[in-house]
């Protein structure tokens, strides 16, 4: 009897999508505990907000991970997306010129990580990180390292700290895209491609799928998402600034892997990846309701992230 | 046979040759026993963060965490050091072993936790990196002048930084590489069930493998405290890219089992003396990371060129 219980207990900890649900559960109802002051639509609205920009970021990499690779180009594909924007409105562009150049902007950074990736055979890791570093020195060189100082476009804040029947607006556009992403990835050809990639790229590519366009279509879906987040977190600290991606590197890669999606590709999927968004956020929240300094915020962070993945991201045991 | 060894190393020689030859056009003083101190101590931080991703990238992993480690023991030598030649010396062996225990901390989450590199090491970036701003929350700190001396100095043309760098090289890095460890590093990055078939321990070797990248890179983090004389927790960040593209640049295979010293050792020269060539060229400094990034990709383009020449794919999907 035991040792039935003990299995299924061992089988649902493999399952990484029921983890981390069950895992957000008792995060919300420990924060509560914690902290009954929390119990609030306005912490929750809270969550909602900061969640979406992660949320976005997250849906692009989920697909790059499922495709067994990475995409580490994001934070300075976000700063230079949002610069792209800001620097054209405060040329006085019309504000839907502007966005649409940042958005065209993350698409091309996205196809230009899938050349490296897809034609030219190269580990994604060094790729992304090569063209985060040349994004982050395009940053500089474009806007001299003073980023624009005008006033963020009305459009732009609404978008990002708007409300909706009360909900924030972020995280409505968060929501539709989230639907999306989860129809993608379940109902059509693209999304069981990018599993299949994951998988074996050969068995995929020898019945007739050419898992390049696969593979363009994934790193441009994070490179759009990058720079959508970039567009909202100007709305949301109503100016751009370098460095304003710093944060979006390893949270949504962290919440992709608590969200149980495999870190060498082709298992997993969106609905994990939601609630691992809710984690990491809810994690730093609380983090910061106790009053740790930035140093020991990093340093619990980290601790919980390996812990985390230890508990039931790990990979199978060799059996050679 | 023995050039046969090392001719992945010769792409890095030449950028560096040509680099030198530039630069002497441009700043004929370069060649001088001042210049050549600038020089050496310019690139020697970058070649010991090098070797440290090196270790990690023969075993077929990659080490994201260098730049926070490099910060870590930055902060920790200028921070306790003092005056005293004892407690100096004291200190740096103190900075080496934590190094060696952040390398040891990856290494069991790598090797017994099975989690992938990537993701151990950015999530000990976070960690190192926190610990850092936890000893130094500002920049700052105090470094004896004898001790910056010992390691940026120089006597005649001959600069102290290449003899500390080739200390590390032939008295530390070679032997080892050259020991069964060595042997079983490769063995594991080329193959890891071969290498647990041939009876290499593979968790053990992943294990000393990173220890061994945390020592460099605690080594990297003491040779930039004698160059700064201060300490700061962000001073890193970089190494840890420029570590990788040294790497690449260098001639090792991302992915294991190849690659050896000279060419990362000469690449990190290369990418560390490119800025001065900018800044005497007169290019704004704002290029310098389009530049490392810039350098990074077009070297991983042109070592896969030959991709675009295959007539039949599937050759290449089953690489």
């Amino acid at each position: 009897m035991d040792n039935i219980l003990a299995r299924r207990l061992l089988d649902f900890t493999r399952h990484g999508v029921a983890v981390a649900y069950a895992l957000l559960a008792f995060l919300v109802i420990a924060a509560f505990v914690y902290d009954p002051g929390l119990a609030s639509w306005s912490w929750i609205h809270a969550q909602l907000q900061i969640t979406a920009f992660i949320g976005i970021i997250a849906i692009g990499q989920t697909m790059v991970i499922l495709i067994g690779q990475i995409d580490l180009s994001v934070p300075w594909n976000l700063t230079f997306s949002a610069l792209v924007m800001a620097t054209l409105s405060a040329d006085g562009h019309s504000i839907w010129l502007a966005m649409g150049a940042a958005l065209l902007c993350g698409l091309i950074i996205g196809a230009i990580n899938a050349v490296g990736v897809a034609v030219f055979r190269l580990h994604s890791l060094v790729w992304t990180l090569g063209m985060n570093a040349l994004l982050q020195g395009a940053s500089l060189v474009y806007t001299n390292a003073q980023p624009p100082k005008s006033d963020v476009p009305a459009v732009v804040r609404e978008m990002a700290v708007g409300n909706l029947f009360g909900i924030p607006a972020a995280a409505l556009i968060w929501a539709v895209l989230a639907i999306f992403t989860i129809v993608v990835l379940r109902r059509t050809r693209f999304g069981r491609y990018l599993y299949a990639i994951g998988n074996n790229e050969t068995a995929l590519f020898v019945s007739g799928v050419d898992s390049r366009k696969v593979v363009f279509g994934a790193f441009m879906v994070s490179g759009f998402g990058a720079a959508l987040a970039g567009i909202l977190l100007t709305g949301y600290a109503s100016q751009t600034y370098l460095g304003m991606g710093n944060d979006y590197l390893l949270i949504p890669i962290a919440a992709v892997i608590i969200g149980g999606t495999n870190v060498m590709g082709g298992s997993g999927g969106y609905v994990g990846t939601i609630a691992g968004a809710l984690i990491v956020v809810i994690l730093q929240s609380l983090l910061s309701t106790a009053q740790i300094g930035q140093a020991g915020k990093d340093v619990v962070f980290g601790v919980i992230i390996l812990a985390l993945v230890l508990l039931y991201a790990r990979e199978a045991r060799p059996t050679d | 046979m023995i050039f046969r060894r090392y001719n992945t190393s010769v792409l890095a020689v030449v950028a560096l040759g040509l680099l030198l030859i530039y630069y002497y056009i441009r700043q004929p003083l370069i060649l001088s026993p001042f210049g050549a101190k600038i020089l050496a101590n310019q690139g020697t931080t970058l070649a010991l963060a090098a070797l440290a991703q090196l270790v990690v990238v023969l075993t077929g992993g990659v080490d994201l965490s260098v730049g926070a480690v490099v910060s870590l023991s930055n902060c920790i030598a200028a921070t306790y050091m003092g005056s005293h030649p004892a407690s100096v010396i004291a200190v740096c062996v103190l900075t080496l072993a934590v190094g060696a225990g952040a390398g040891l901390l990856n290494g069991v989450l790598v090797a017994y936790g099975r989690i992938q590199p990537i993701i151990v090491t950015l999530a000990t970036l976070y960690i190192f990196s926190g610990l850092a701003l936890m000893v130094r929350p500002q920049p700052g700190g105090l470094v004896p002048p004898f001790y910056a001396n010992a390691l940026t100095g120089g006597w005649g043309y001959l600069p102290y930084a290449l003899v500390a760098l080739f200390v590390v090289l032939f008295a530390v890095w070679t032997p080892l590489m050259r020991s069964r460890l060595g042997t079983a590093i490769r063995a594991v990055g080329d193959n890891p069930g071969g290498a647990h078939m041939s009876g290499i321990n593979v968790p053990r070797t992943l294990i000393l493998a990173y220890v061994m990248g945390g020592v460099f890179a605690a080594a990297a983090g003491l040779y930039l405290t004698a160059q700064t004389t201060s300490g700061d927790a962000a001073i890193g960040t970089s190494y840890t890219l420029n570590s990788v593209a040294a790497v690449v640049f260098g001639g090792a295979l991302l992915g294991g089992g190849r690659g050896v010293a000279p060419g990362p050792v000469i690449a990190a020269y290369f990418l560390s003396i490119i800025i001065s060539v900018l800044f005497a060229a007169g290019i704004s400094p704002f290029y310098q990371s389009v530049f490392q990034g810039g350098i990074l990709m077009v070297v991983l383009v042109f070592g896969n060129l030959w991709t675009l020449r295959t007539r039949n794919w599937l050759t290449i999907l089953k690489n």
